[in-house]
């Protein structure tokens, strides 16, 4: 017959497409993998060989010079309280946070903000540095 | 060739979830736990002068393991009590607590 369809689809499979996404991916797990634990301010952490499961919601770090942070946002001791209940409040179960203090700072700093956790149950870890 | 990335995306798709962040449980005595009692847990009291107390007794860091160890062998849910002064350093008191953690010891800390 002389009408022939025009357009054939090509019934090879083309491996070069599959690469790319492929590829792709790749490159992004390999880069977000090493992203994972951005330190916003210099903290030098203490260092233990202890991993633990637990996931924290919220990291509050404590400077050196005894800067408080929540996440990323600077506050001062006074603030810490409140701007914990703010993110932490509407969960049901006790939540976790991650401390992130300095190796140099007295343990006063510490137990301040344990007695912060303790009044509003939150379970506390410390984050420390590979040794 | 997409053998090899394949597997690469693989891997790294399943290290980046099993990282662990490092770090260690902080305990404080809660009201109303008195169970604990019954056990004998060990004092572990830090000094600012960086003197280390167990049960009174002054130890040497390097011993610290085997001691807690001669003490809570045996002990189904061995417990350390950590007892620091409030101008020890975070770094001082990290130290005790990873010798803890290497043993598998809970440490709940406690100021003096």
């Amino acid at each position: 017959m002389a009408i022939s369809s025009r357009n054939k689809t090509d019934l090879n499979f083309s491996l070069s497409g599959m690469t790319d996404i492929v590829f792709l991916l790749l490159l992004f797990f390999m880069l977000a993998s090493t992203l994972i634990v951005p330190v916003a301010m210099n903290v030098l952490l203490p260092q233990s060989n202890n991993q633990t499961a637990s996931n924290p919601i919220v990291t509050v770090t404590i400077t050196n010079q005894l800067q408080y942070m929540v996440d990323e946002e600077e506050c001062t001791f006074d603030q810490l309280e409140t701007l914990l209940k703010e993110k932490l409040g509407h969960l049901e179960e006790p939540p976790t946070i991650r401390l992130n203090a300095d190796e140099n700072i007295d343990m006063n700093e510490i137990y301040d903000f344990l007695e912060i956790a303790k009044n509003n149950r939150y379970k506390v870890i410390l984050g420390t540095r590979p040794m | 060739m997409t053998d090899i990335v394949f597997l690469l995306l693989l891997f790294f798709m399943l290290t980046s979830t099993l990282i662990a962040p490092n770090a260690l449980k902080l305990l404080i005595p809660q009201a109303g736990q008195s169970v604990d009692i019954v056990q004998n847990i060990p004092e572990v009291e830090l000094r600012h002068s960086g003197m280390i107390l167990v049960d009174g007794r002054s130890v040497q860091f390097e011993q610290l393991g085997l001691i807690l160890n001669q003490k809570l062998t045996g002990q189904t849910d061995p417990t350390i009590r950590l007892i620091t002064a409030p101008d020890v350093t975070v770094k001082e008191t990290v130290k005790i607590m990873n010798v803890a953690a290497v043993n598998n010891y809970k440490v709940v800390l406690l100021k003096k």
